[in-house]
């Protein structure tokens, strides 16, 4: 599809060039036709000044070419030809036609009339032919005839200059195309602007903003939105309550178990089908919450309002468990993710954190390059180099004595890696254990705010 | 110690009612929301622990309500739901830990300990005064090494004294701790267990006041 402003500007330029050339045409031709008109007048005139001339003469051509020398000359210095002839053979014409004899047309008539003729030096002239009869009772046919060269001359000047004219109005309408299609093209620009930008914070697109010839698009588009939203909602309650409804069973089977085992029943085949019956289990949510994690849709999260309410949550935990977490925040972060997985690759990662460490872990946020850095360190032992990459996949454990699940790094790896970021593990310089850093793209207000 | 449960899976509610009264908790139960929102405004508990997904009223607004109301039991949070949100709702609500589904249910008993003593200034699960010493994580007593049988009661009464160390604990206090919501309550049966703890235990270890009750010492 072409564009639609390629469309506007073709059609804006072509409909520019059509309407100045045809306004020109047109403007010429009526000029054109006046310079004609009036000419014919002067030409009328002079005719008839002949007619006079003949009528009072009494068929004395002398008389008659001494009036014509009179004025001779129209104003504009053109050569003006006449003759006449009667009937009877009497003839008499302009010392200008030379030897030659004006062409007497077929039928004369007491009206005057106009007529052109291709005169014999390759030009046109103007000429009127009328038979008039006189007191003597003979018949007269007078004619005055003139070039047109001159009158031709004229129009093309006039046309020239008239072309100046289409050349500039074809560049105004031009210009005027152009602004027209921005103009209108406008709404199209600021709803993609919007739908990049302010679409993300989880509202709809206000009609207001646009004009009724879109309204029946944002409609769509809202419905969609809409749409989109409850689907992602729906899933996630399906998959919550899912997991509650396996979970408490789960629990019941798991306490029974032990209950038995402490009585002396091998239950371990029991207790380990179960195991592996919730590992499938977290395993199987984790990738869902993941898989929606890259199909939902972008909202805003206030990073450094959701990482100061995790860590006050995890101090108190801490504090629980005797353990400390320090926390440095920086305001005014922002980053295009679902507030509840940054929650889940935040908890996940200060969970961890929370069981290897000795005593003390580190939770910071803040703003690198491009993007928001979340730093997780503790005083614990640390992972080893050969075992960091191993450690993010799934059912990864590297101490099989200690609980969990073994889906922490790689839940929060995947997330990371849905909203565009990525997970790196290192040794924490600080605090001698191991630090995990989660880079998410900062917004553009975040980066402006930054830099 | 006074613990309630709430909990809407029968099954499971009279697993963790079971495990706590075996280590001597005076344990009631609530099966949703607004049962457990007026128990917890009504009695004195040490400890609730608090199922999320409960019918009538939600656990996170039953948590909200009470911590408006100044309710300031311990509260161990149980949650099916997967994710972080959920449970940092939770502890952002004013819950102090909290437990995914499914648990081990020593560790449930563990964290339970762990909930109790923070209110103390114990961090270590045996509690020491003068020569006798109590395990909260098996319930023996030792009185110079050597060990001592308790019945429930006079656990609980132990129990409630060490983790209240270093203040007057009045009778009616003892009373409410010790008891479960239906119970007979009778003050002066408080009077009978101190007397048999101090048979027991040596005299020395409870001090009595007239009109503010009784002491254990754990400061030296």
């Amino acid at each position: 599809m072409i564009s639609l402003k390629r469309r506007g500007l073709a059609v804006g330029v072509l409909w520019a060039c059509a309407f100045s050339v045809a306004l020109t045409v047109v403007l010429f031709r009526y000029v054109e036709n006046q310079n004609l008109r009036s000419f014919d007048n002067q030409l009328r005139a002079r005719h008839m000044q002949l007619a006079v001339a003949v009528f009072e003469s009494d068929g004395d051509l002398t008389y008659v070419r001494q009036q014509m020398s009179e004025g001779a000359h129209l104003p504009n210095r053109a050569v003006v030809h006449w003759q006449v002839r009667s009937d009877t053979g009497r003839f008499a014409k302009s010392r200008t036609l030379g030897n030659d004899v004006l062409p007497t047309p077929d039928t004369f008539q007491p009206k005057l009339a106009l007529r052109s003729v291709d005169w014999l030096d390759g030009t046109e002239l103007r000429v009127t032919s009328q038979i008039l009869e006189l007191n003597d009772r003979m018949d007269w046919s007078i004619q005055v005839a003139q070039s047109v060269s001159g009158l031709r001359q004229e129009n093309a000047m006039l046309f020239r200059r008239l072309n100046v004219g289409i050349f500039i109005s074809v560049v105004f309408a031009s210009v005027g195309a152009v602004l027209l299609v921005l103009f209108a093209l406008r709404p199209l620009e600021l709803l993609r602007e919007e739908m990049s930008g302010r679409w993300s914070d989880g509202s709809t697109l206000s009609m207001k903003e646009f004009p009724s010839e879109i309204h029946p698009l944002i409609a769509s588009i809202n419905e969609l939105l809409l749409r989109n939203r409850q689907i992602v909602g729906r899933s996630r309650r399906q998959a919550a309550d899912l997991a509650h409804a396996i979970k408490t069973p789960s629990s019941i089977l798991r306490n029974e178990l032990e209950s038995l085992q402490r009585t002396g029943s091998d239950v371990e085949p029991a207790l380990q089908a179960l195991d592996r019956l919730d590992n499938q289990l977290s395993r199987g949510l984790a990738k869902i919450r993941t898989d929606q994690g890259s199909s939902a849709e972008r909202t805003l999260t206030d990073i450094s309002a959701a990482a100061n309410r995790m860590a006050r949550a995890f101090v108190s935990l801490a504090q629980s468990q005797g353990k400390r977490l320090e926390y440095d925040i920086s305001p005014d972060l922002s980053v295009i993710i679902d507030r509840q997985d940054f929650e889940e690759i935040v908890g996940n990662l200060l969970d961890n954190a929370l069981k290897w460490c000795r005593s003390t872990v580190k939770f910071e946020v803040g703003f690198e390059g491009r993007d928001v850095v979340v730093s997780i360190s503790d005083d614990g032992p640390g992972i080893p180099e050969n075992d960091r990459s191993r450690v993010v996949e799934a059912l990864t454990r590297l101490d099989e004595g200690e609980p969990g699940t073994g889906l922490g790094l790689s839940i929060a790896r995947d997330l990371a890696k849905a909203h565009k970021g990525g997970l790196s593990i290192n040794d924490s310089s600080e605090l001698g254990g191991a630090l995990v850093q989660v880079r998410l793209p900062a917004t553009l207000e975040t980066r402006i705010a930054f830099v | 110690m006074r613990v309630l449960v709430v909990e809407d899976d029968d099954v499971l509610c009279g697993q963790v009612r079971s495990a706590l009264a075996s280590v001597g908790y005076a344990v009631d139960v609530a099966r949703d929301g607004e049962e457990a929102q007026f128990l917890g405004e009504t009695e004195p508990y040490d400890l609730i622990i608090l199922d999320l997904g409960l019918p009538v009223r939600d656990g996170l607004s039953v948590l909200k309500a009470w911590r408006r109301q100044t309710v300031s039991a311990s509260v161990l949070i149980l949650t099916a739901r997967d994710g972080w949100a959920d449970r940092v709702d939770g502890l952002d609500a004013g819950a102090d830990d909290f437990l995914t589904k499914p648990f081990h249910i020593q560790e449930l008993l563990a964290r339970a300990r762990a909930l109790l003593r923070r209110k103390t200034s114990q961090t270590a699960p045996v509690f020491e005064s003068r020569n006798v010493s109590f395990d909260t994580r098996t319930g023996q007593v030792l009185v110079g090494g050597e060990s001592v049988g308790l019945t429930g009661q006079e656990a609980a009464v132990l129990s409630y004294l060490f983790h209240n160390a270093d203040r007057f604990v009045s009778p009616s206090e003892l009373a409410e701790h010790i008891y479960r919501y239906n119970d007979d309550r009778d003050s002066n049966t408080i009077a009978v267990f101190v007397n048999r703890l101090r048979k027991k235990l040596g005299p020395e270890l409870i001090r009595t006041e007239r009109g503010r009750g009784y002491l254990i010492s754990v400061s030296t």
